[in-house]
C-alpha cells in the first residue's frame, strides 16, 4: 500500500468523525459532581447552621434556667436582681431568632431536595438538575438570604450576651452588646469576600453546564435535520 | 486576559478542534484511563497557553504544538513511572470518549503510530494532518532536513508494515 492510501485512511476521520463525547459517562460524571456538591452544601452550610442553632438554643435554655433559679432564690442570695418581663421577652425573641434563621433554610432545602434526590434519566435532565442545584446554591448566597441569616444571628447573639451579662449582675451590660456588634460588623467584610469568590465559581460552573446543554440542543437539532434530509 | 474570555476561547477551540485532541491522545496513550488522563493534561496546558497566543500562527498549529509537547512529556514521565511496575488497576474505566463508527483501518493506523518513538509519533501526526516540513521543524525544534529524513523513514516504515499486513486496502 502506498503512503497516499494511508493518508486517505487517516482522512476518513475528518470526513466522518470517529470520536464523540460519551453521554453516559458524562451523565455519571455530572451526577457525581452534583452529589458531591449537595453533600458539601449540607456539611458546610446546613449542618453548621443546625448545630449553631441547637447550641444557641441549648445555651439560651441554660442561661434561662440559671436566671430563673436565681430569681426564685433571689432573697437567699441577697444581691442582684430577679428576671423581669423584658428578660422573658428577650429569651423568647432570641430563641425565635434562632428558629427563624434555620426554618426557612430547612424548608427551602427540603423543597429543593425533592427533585434532586432522584437520579436523572437523561443527560439533558442531569444538566437541568445541575443548573438547578447551582441556582439553589446561588440563591442561598443571595444578599437578602445572607442578610436575613446575619440579622437573625446578630439578634440572637446580642440578646444572649445581654442576658448573660444580666445573669452576672450587670443591670445594663451595654459593653457586651457593643463588643458583639463590633465582632459581627468586623466579620462582614470577610463574609462578603468569601461570598463573592463562591458566587464567581458557581457562576462559572453554571455557564459551563449551560454551554453543554446548548451543545446538546445543537447536536440534537442537527441530528434531526440529518434524519429529515435522509428520509 | 479575563478568565471569562479565556474560557470562551477555550470552549471554541475545544469544540472546533476536538479531533486534534483526540488524535494526539490516541497516538500517545494506550489505555482508556491513560487517554482520559492525557486529555485532561493537554486540555489544562492548552487552557494555560491561551493568554500567550498572539495569532502569529494558525490556531491548529498552536494547539498541535502545545498538545504534542504535553503528550511527549507525559509519555516520558509515564514510562519512567511504569518501568518495572505492573498496573494493578484491572478495572476498565468508563470511557469519556467513544467511537461510534470504529473503522478498523484507522485503528490499525493508530496501532502502528503507537509503536513509533515519541518524536516520530508527533511527526507522523503532523504529516498526516498536512503540515509542511517547515512547520513541523518549527513546532518540534528540528531542522527541516532532519524532518525530511525522518519523514522518509516513517513513510517507508508505515508502507512496508501495510504491505506485510496487506489487509487494509482502500
Amino acid at each position: 500500500m502506498k503512503f497516499e492510501n494511508l493518508q486517505a485512511i487517516w482522512d476518513t476521520q475528518n470526513d466522518k468523525p470517529v470520536f464523540a463525547m460519551n453521554d453516559a459517562r458524562l451523565l455519571v460524571a455530572l451526577y457525581q459532581q452534583r452529589e458531591r456538591s449537595r453533600r458539601r452544601l449540607f456539611r458546610q452550610l446546613f449542618a453548621l447552621l443546625y448545630v449553631v442553632a441547637l447550641i444557641g438554643l441549648a445555651g439560651l435554655g441554660l442561661v434561662f434556667f440559671a436566671f430563673l433559679l436565681k430569681s426564685i432564690h433571689i432573697e437567699e442570695i441577697g444581691r442582684d436582681f430577679p428576671m423581669s418581663a423584658w428578660d422573658y421577652t428577650a429569651f423568647a425573641v432570641a430563641a425565635g431568632a434562632l428558629v427563624a434563621m434555620v426554618v426557612p433554610m430547612y424548608v427551602a432545602r427540603k423543597r429543593h431536595e425533592r427533585i434532586q434526590e432522584v437520579f436523572a434519566p437523561s443527560l439533558r435532565e442531569e444538566l437541568d438538575r445541575g443548573i438547578s442545584q447551582l441556582d439553589f446554591e446561588l440563591g442561598l448566597c443571595s444578599k437578602p438570604r445572607v442578610a436575613s441569616i446575619y440579622g437573625w444571628l446578630t439578634i440572637a447573639v446580642v440578646l444572649f450576651n445581654w442576658e448573660v451579662g444580666r445573669l452576672n449582675g450587670n443591670y445594663a451590660p451595654w459593653d457586651t452588646v457593643w463588643m458583639t456588634m463590633f465582632c459581627i460588623v468586623a466579620g462582614t467584610w470577610p463574609t462578603l469576600a468569601v461570598k463573592k469568590a463562591i458566587d464567581e465559581r458557581w457562576i462559572a460552573r453554571r455557564r459551563a453546564l449551560e454551554s453543554m446543554r446548548a451543545a446538546l440542543d445543537e447536536d440534537q437539532s442537527s441530528l434531526a435535520t440529518e434524519i429529515r434530509e435522509n428520509t | 486576559m479575563q478568565q471569562n474570555d479565556q474560557q470562551s476561547v477555550f470552549d471554541q477551540w475545544l469544540s472546533s478542534h476536538k479531533g486534534l485532541f483526540y488524535k494526539v491522545v490516541r497516538a500517545y496513550a494506550f489505555t482508556l484511563h491513560d487517554q482520559e488522563d492525557l486529555f485532561q493534561e493537554i486540555a489544562t496546558r492548552v487552557w494555560r497557553s491561551i493568554p500567550g497566543f498572539r495569532g502569529d500562527s494558525a490556531v491548529t498549529t498552536w494547539i498541535y504544538r502545545v498538545a504534542l509537547n504535553t503528550a511527549i512529556t507525559w509519555s516520558q514521565v509515564e514510562r519512567r513511572q511504569r518501568e518495572g511496575k505492573q498496573s494493578l488497576d484491572g478495572s476498565a474505566p468508563l470511557k469519556l470518549w467513544h467511537s461510534p463508527t470504529v473503522d478498523p483501518r484507522v485503528e490499525w493506523l493508530y496501532e502502528q503510530i503507537r509503536q513509533l518513538s515519541e518524536v516520530d509519533r508527533s511527526l507522523t501526526l503532523l504529516l498526516l494532518d498536512g503540515f509542511s516540513y517547515k512547520e513541523m521543524a518549527a513546532m518540534l525544534g528540528m531542522t527541516e532536513n532532519y524532518v525530511g529524513v525522518k519523514i522518509n523513514r516513517i513513510k517507508a516504515h508505515l508502507t512496508s508494515k501495510s504491505r506485510e499486513e496487506n489487509r487494509y486496502e482502500v
